[in-house]
Order: structure tokens, then sequence, then C-alpha cells
């Protein structure tokens, strides 16, 4: 409710500067000549939904109903003594889509800026699908949507010669409910399957106080940015368990509340010493400190080793962050240049937290221990990269460049309960990256460009369990190892003037092999990931008042983790198509035609009830709108706008399909 | 059906084509990633005034691909601004005959077809509805194309962190994933899985937490999750929910 308030003052704020402004610059006008430009689109809109309107919001960012507003405002005046003040925004209701803009400047003087934005998220409250169950899906009948924006301030001079100094304040914030993933179990005779949906409420602001000093002095440019943040959220969970059988259920709440304070502080340098000697540095500095609590309610409280009843409260956490780097870059000479760079970062966390974990043991009834919860992780790193550029074949360039992370972890975790150590572990994890690219540009005659990338990444992961009093978790990797390699390929072809092609064809494959603690230790290829994209974009204007563009991709996505022949892990295969054409046409001077087309279809559904949940999606969404807008008057234009969506999935016995239509029109006043 | 529908677009595409081909000439519609009767004047005149960018410009990644001809550029400034022969004519300013692809992603997508089509999925930043765009997350005229805004220099997760504090902030137990990036278990552009997880199932956790114990068993961490896998997701209710991390508990149990 207090956000609200606050929201809805800033809102009255802004519009009463908006027209404070509006009404200051027309005075100006008698008292010398001025240009004016202003624009105001207002829109009304009305959305049929029938079928899963909750789906439909979350696809297309709208909600069913009326909506109406401002669709597009602005406003250009100059004023008096080279003031340029600047206006614009829009406001669509009731779906809290809101921007305000304003913005008066005078060049080589300075400027005031205050901006306020909103927009508004949906979520489907749909849960998992398991069709061997009576109720195969559970939905929460919720409307969910997280309320997202920013307002800011800012100030600046901008005085040539002078350091350019920027000063502002920014609000960030989340507020609403959001849909989660984390589904409660659901049990019917002896299965049990978590497809029961859970959401969140949250409530999260960031405020932001921040100075920007720019300055070039001589051939030096300088630039430092200063950051203080303050963030808090409140969270709230809220998870369910139902057993179809008995139509009892179990509920678990889970409310966390954290805030922290921030400074960050980046510190720039760089300077073209020649033509062809450039070099930069930089310094980033940050310091954390943060609290919260936590607190977990599960009811009934039963035997099930899954139910507990923990508070903790406090908990504290401290990160302190230095990154410095240094670049340059030399050439090109004979069309050769080279760059390189290292960058060192230092970051240590350390967290506490003070618990009361209240749960059944078997054998034991209900326990209360204190617990007391410490981390600490230091993380070093250095980093380097190298990099050449060619430009001296006819038509080309060549490039290549390699990068090298060595990063030293020292991880320490322990957890006393009531003065008992249950668990302790001290570990020094070396993990080394390297990634080299190589590509090329090439367009060997007018009409042609070819592209092309390669890139391979190497991650190795080594972990020394100095401490480990926990067998198994959380502590069971010696080794990983994740190697990456990408392709991408591109031809564009202007064909005619009129008629542009492009092709692009990406392969991503990874690899990753895991070492884990057992007797003897198991070395496996845990995962294996392979996606084939190929995308092709057309664009034509066949005659001048005439444009078309239409792209299709294609995904083949399969990913494979280590089952050891269970038959509850299954691979997963993604298909998936894509195509969007839009296409313009002037029909008349006066009357200009716009239609879209969207249709994506994934077919990957695969239905693994008998060992677990099924996987991937079968699906298809459509959406074609078609806008007409004529101009009525030099000043006045109107747009009309219909629009048909629809989406089926099969793969979820069809709780979610939908089809909608929307209505769209406006009048655009331009003075 | 597929067929159906792909046939109604080309007979709406051949019907727009027909009519216009019968209409005047005259009438001019300008395509969202052109200006209207410019010409090209190459990137030597843009350093006449935007001196820092252009001078930077060859240290960005978009630079390595960049070809500089007689009289043509590829990705050169024109490529992604348009053409600049108008804008400098007026004496350049914001606006000013220029594209700027910070406000309409249009230009960006002329290469990046693959990124355009993930923002079409069901699941994704919300670019298309304009209420994000590219630069929120990257630099193109930067020496790190993956930068924090406003933010020359940055760590792991900060071009995520902008947005996403609950998810990235610290914790007293972290989950070691997120040392690899967020991009190890989210598709930024987008996907057809929900919260833009690159796989909504067990795959996802499964391929870095593997073990060999027993046969025919998903042993992890010395326990048997077998029967719990067949319940669901890792990630599910009542067991790891703390994907991001956890103040209370070294497992990342709620």
């Amino acid at each position: 409710m207090n956000l609200l308030i606050k929201k809805t003052s800033i809102i009255f704020e802004l519009l009463g500067a908006m027209l404070l402004s509006v009404g200051l610059a027309y005075a100006q006008e008698n008292k010398e000549a001025s240009s004016l430009s202003f624009g105001l689109t207002p829109t009304l809109q009305y959305r049929y939904v029938d079928g899963d309107e909750n789906k439909f919001r979350e696809d297309q960012w709208i909600q069913d109903g009326w909506a109406g507003g401002v669709d597009d405002f602005y406003l250009k005046k100059s004023l008096k003594n080279e003031w340029i003040l600047q206006m614009k925004g829009h406001a669509i209701v009731p779906e809290e889509d809101y921007e305000f803009l304003l913005h008066l400047m005078k060049e080589n003087l300075g400027f005031f800026r205050a901006h306020f934005t909103e927009y508004r998220k949906y979520f489907d409250d749909t849960g998992g699908f398991f069709g061997p169950f009576s109720i195969p899906v559970f939905d929460l009948h919720k409307d969910m949507h997280l309320d997202i924006g920013e307002f800011s301030l800012e100030a600046g001079l901008t005085v040539p010669d002078l350091p350019r100094v920027v000063i502002g304040y920014e609000r960030q914030f989340k507020e609403g409910e959001k849909s989660l993933l984390e589904w409660g179990s659901v049990t019917e005779g002896s299965l049990t399957r978590n497809i029961f949906p859970s959401f969140e409420e949250i409530d999260e602001k960031e405020d932001v106080f921040r100075v920007d000093i720019d300055y070039s002095l001589g051939k030096v440019y300088l630039e430092d940015r200063f950051r203080y943040k303050q963030y808090k959220t409140h969270t709230k969970r809220f998870e369910e368990n139902q057993n179809l059988d008995t139509g009892t259920s179990e509920t678990v709440n889970i409310s966390e509340q954290y805030d922290h304070d921030a400074l960050y502080n980046t510190f720039h340098l760089d300077s073209h010493i020649t033509d062809t000697i450039y070099f930069s540095f930089g310094y980033l500095v940050n310091d954390l400190n943060g609290d919260g609590s936590f607190n977990m309610l599960t009811a009934p409280l039963g035997p099930d080793p899954f139910d507990k009843n923990w508070h903790a409260d406090p908990i504290e956490l401290d990160q302190q962050s230095h990154v410095l780097n240094l670049n340059s870059q030399f050439g090109p000479y004979h069309q050769l240049s080279f760059h390189g760079g290292v960058q060192a970062e230092v970051i240590d966390t350390e967290g506490n937290t003070h618990a009361i974990l209240t749960e059944t043991l078997p054998g034991q009834g209900p326990v209360s221990p204190e617990a007391r919860m410490r981390s600490r992780t230091d993380k070093n790193a250095f980093l380097e990269t190298v990099g050449v550029r060619y430009s001296g074949i006819p038509y080309t360039s060549l490039y290549a460049e390699g990068k090298w992370r060595q990063q030293d972890i020292d991880q320490y975790e322990k957890e006393v309960e009531d003065d008992i150590t249950v668990f302790e572990r001290l570990t020094d994890t070396d993990a080394d990256r390297q990634r080299y690219t190589f590509g090329f540009s090439s367009s060997p005659v007018r009409r042609l460009t070819f592209s092309g990338r390669y890139r391979l990444s190497d991650r190795e992961n080594d972990y020394d369990h100095k401490i480990d009093t926990e067998l198994g978790y959380s502590a069971f990797i010696d080794r990983q190892d994740l190697d990456s390699q990408e392709i991408q390929a591109k031809v564009t072809a202007r064909v005619i003037t009129a008629l542009k092609a492009s092709f692009q064809y990406e392969r991503v494959k990874t690899e990753i092999d895991t070492l884990s603690q057992t007797t003897p230790p198991s070395n496996v290829e845990s995962g294996d990931y392979l996606a084939d994209i190929y995308s092709v974009g057309v664009t034509a204007t066949p005659i001048s008042s005439l444009y078309l563009t239409g792209q299709f991709s294609y995904r083949d996505v399969k990913s494979e983790s280590f089952d050891n022949d269970s038959l509850s892990v299954t691979a997963y295969n993604g298909d998936v198509y894509a195509f969007l054409g839009t296409a313009g046409w002037a029909v008349t001077k006066k009357t200009h035609l716009t239609l879209e087309y969207l249709l994506s279809w994934a077919d990957n559904f695969q239905d693994n009830s008998e060992n677990g949940l099924p996987l991937g999606v079968n699906n298809t969404r459509y959406g074609i709108s078609l806008s007409c807008s004529h101009r009525l008057t030099d000043q006045i234009q109107a747009r009309l706008g219909y629009g048909f969506y629809k989406y089926d999935e099969e793969s979820n016995g069809g709780v979610d399909d939908y089809k909608a239509h929307v209505v769209r029109v406006g009048l655009e006043f331009t003075f | 059906m597929q067929g159906r529908c792909l046939s109604v677009i080309l007979a709406v595409y051949l019907g727009i084509l027909v009519f216009s081909c019968s209409s005047s000439s005259k009438r001019v519609l300008v395509q969202p990633t052109a200006i209207k009767g410019a010409e090209p004047v190459g990137m030597e005149t843009c350093l006449l005034c935007h001196e820092d960018i252009v001078k930077n410009f060859k240290y960005t990644a978009h630079a390595r691909l960049h070809i500089s001809l007689d009289n043509r550029e590829v990705l050169g400034c024109e490529s992604c601004h348009g053409e600049g022969s108008l804008h400098l004519e007026v004496g350049g300013g914001k606006g000013q005959y220029i594209i700027n692809p910070g406000r309409n992603p249009t230009v960006c997508y002329q290469c990046h077809l693959g990124v355009k089509m993930a923002f079409n999925f069901q699941y994704h930043h919300p670019v298309r509805e304009g209420r994000m765009n590219c630069i929120n997350c990257h630099d193109p005229h930067g020496e790190n194309i993956y930068r924090a805004k406003g933010m020359r220099i940055g760590r792991e997760n900060d071009v995520c962190m902008q947005c996403h504090q609950d998810q990235t902030r610290p914790r007293v137990f972290e989950h070691e994933a997120l040392r690899e990036g967020c991009t190890i278990c989210h598709r930024p552009h987008g996907s057809i899985n929900d919260k833009m997880l690159v796989e909504k199932d067990n795959n996802l956790c499964l391929k870095c937490h593997a073990q060999i114990a027993i046969p025919n068993s998903v042993t992890i961490g010395d326990f048997s999750h077998t029967t719990r896998l067949a319940q669901g997701t890792c990630w599910s209710a009542g067991c790891h929910t703390a994907v991001h991390g956890s103040n209370i508990n070294p497992h990342l149990r709620y």
C-alpha cells in the first residue's frame, strides 16, 4: 500500500513537473522566437481471450479486457537562452505500463533529467502435468504479476574544458507475485510427482546514489563512477504438497528478509598515446554489508525428514571486491593490430547465520537445536587476453584471440548445532579457463559478405577437499572439465539492390566430465550438450512503397546427462521452429499498412510418466497483426490495428490453450 | 496445419506484392533500418564530431569484423546508424536523421538473426515488447561488449545483477554453478523453457552432479536420488530449492 502511494505520488509529481515545464515553455513564447514540436497519441485497446487468460498475459505481456491511455507523447521546445526542453512518455492503464521523461538541457552548460518507467510482467499459475493422476494438472487461480520499474533524477554539468559531472538518484523496484518452478508434491496411490504450482510474493527495492565524473586531460581520458546502493527485499514463498487419496495437504511458507548497503567505485583511465598506441587502466572497489532473516513454517509439522520449522536471525553477509585491469592495443602496423590485457580480481565473502532448526527426528520426536553457520570464500583470479587482427588481405578481416583465467578459491563452511560440529568443509579450488577464438569477415564482391567464427573453451575445476566431515554432499566432486566448441558461419548476399538474404549456422557442443569421490573414484562424462541452429533472413523492397522481411529459424538441441542406466533420467531433445514475417506497404501517400506474422512450434514432448515426469513440450504459437495508419490532415493520423493470437499445447492436456483477438485504435496528433 | 499456415502467409505476401505493383511508385515506405534520401559519408566523417566513439571503435568486438573499402564499409558506423549525409547536413544532433539501435533493436537483428528469433520464444527478456533493449546488457562501442550499464569494468554476473539482485547477491552457502556465470543455466535472449532455462528438467543439474556408486542408481553426494528424481526436478519444493545459494543449508535446501 505504501509503495502504491509512493508510486502514485511519484507519477503526480512527474506529471506536475511536466505540466509546469509546459507552462514555463509556453511562457517563453512571447519573449523570443522559439520552435515547438509536440505529439500525442491517445489509444484504446480491447483484448478478448477465449481460453487461459493467465497464459495469454504471460505470453503477450498484456492483459485481457479494455486498456487505454497515451501510446506516445513527446514535446520538444527551445526555451530562452538556448535551453531545450524535451518530454516524452506513454501511459497505458490498467496494466501499469508507464514512461515519463523530462530532459532540460543547454549545450556546453548542463542538463537535468527526470525519468520514471514501469511495466508489468505476468505469470501463468499452472504447475506441472502428470497424465496418470486423476487430476493431472493444478493451477492456483491467481492473477500473478510483478510491477517492475525505476525512477531516476539526474543533473549534470557539461561545460567544455571542465570535468563533466553527473549527480543522480535512482530507485528500482519490483513488487507483486511471481510463479516458481519449485513445485510441491502430489501423491495418489503409490505415485508421488512434484507438479503442484508454487509462488512467491516479492517486495524489492534498491536506492542508488551516483556520481559520474569524466575529464579529458590532454591525451588522457579519466572517468570515475561512484555508486552507493541500498538494497532491500522481502519475499514470501508459498509451497503446497497434496495427497489426492486422503484430501489432505501440507503447506510450507518461507519468508526471507534481506538488505544490504554497498559502495562501488570504478576508476578508468585511457589514452591514445599515438595513432597506433592505446592503453587503458581500470580499478573497481566494492564493499557490501548485508543482513537478513529467514523463517520457514511447515503446517502440519510431521515426521517427514523434509518437514522443518526453521528460523534464522540474524544472517550476516560481508563482501569486498577489488578488480584491477590494464589493456593496450598496438597498431595497425601494415594492417596488423595487436591487443592485450590483464585483470586481477580479489573477492572475499563472509557469511554468518544464527538459527533455530526445529524438526522431527525419527525416534526422538521434535528437536530444536541452536545452529551457528559460518562461511568464508576467498576468490583470487588473474585473467590474460591476447589478440591480433589483420586486414591486409583485400576485402577481408581476420582475427584471433586467446583468453586465460586462473582462479584460486578457498572455501570454508562450518555448521555447529548445540556446540557440536555437524558439518565442516574446507575446499581449495583451482579453476583454469582457456578460450580461443578465430574468425574472419570477407566481402570479396560488393554484394556478398561472409563471416565465420570458431571458439574453443576449456574450463577445468580441481577441488582439493582439505576438510570434509560429511560423506557425500556437498564436497563430493574432485574435478570437473567443461569443454565447449562453438562454430558460427554466416553469408549475406544482396542479390539485387532490392533483395538481401542472410543465412547463419551455429553449432554449440559442450562436454562435461566429472570425477567424483567414490571408491574407486568415478570419472564419467556427466553432460553432453549439442545445439544446431539454422537461421535464414530475407529482406525485400520490390518497389519503393513495399518492404518485406522474413526470418526462419530451426533449433535442434540435445542434452544428455549421466543416468547410470536409471530410467528416471531421460535425455532432452528440443526441436524448435520459428518464423517471423513483416510487411510494410504504403498503399497511398496517406495510408500505410503493416502486417506481422509469428509462428513457432516446439515438437519435443517425451512422455516419461512411467518412470518420472514428462519432458519437453509440444506447442504451437501463432500471432498475426495487421495495422493501418491513415493521415487525415497534416497534423492528425489515425491508426487501426487488429491482432489474432493462438496458443496450443498438447503436452499439458491443453489447459494453457487460448485464442485472443486484440483491437487497437489510436489518433496521432503532431504539431 | 503448419503447411496451411505457411500457404496463408505466402498468399498474403503475394497479394500485397500484386497490389503494390499496380500502384504508384512515388509512394515511398522507408524500412525501419534505412534513412530516406540519405547517402553514405564514411567513418572518417563521423570522426569529425564523434571522435571518442570512432577512435575507440577499433578496440571493440564489432571492429573485428569491420572492412573498410574505397566506397563502402562493412560494419562501420553507418551499418548500424544509417547513412549519414542528412545527419551531416543538419549539423548533427540526437535523433537528427540518425538511427539509434539503443532504442530499436531492428538494426542489431540484421546481423544477429538467431538472437532475434530467440527473443520471439515464449520466455524472453522483454525486448520485443519495447521494455528493454540491447544496450541494457551490451556495450556496442565498448572494449567489453558485456558490461554493466554505465560501468567500464565488472565481475562475473555483474550485467545480470543490474536487475536480478536477489539471484546474484552473496549468500552464506554459495551454489558453485554461479561461478560459471548465469548462462550456464539460463538463456538470456530467450528459451522455450520457463525462467529461460536451458532445460526445465533434471538434465540441467545432472550434467554437473554425477557420481557412480550403485548400478542403475543416480547417486549424488553418496545419496541415491533415483526415487526422488522420478518425482520431479532437483529444485522441487522440499529439496534443493535454493538454486542461487542458501543462507541456512549447505545442501542448498530451502
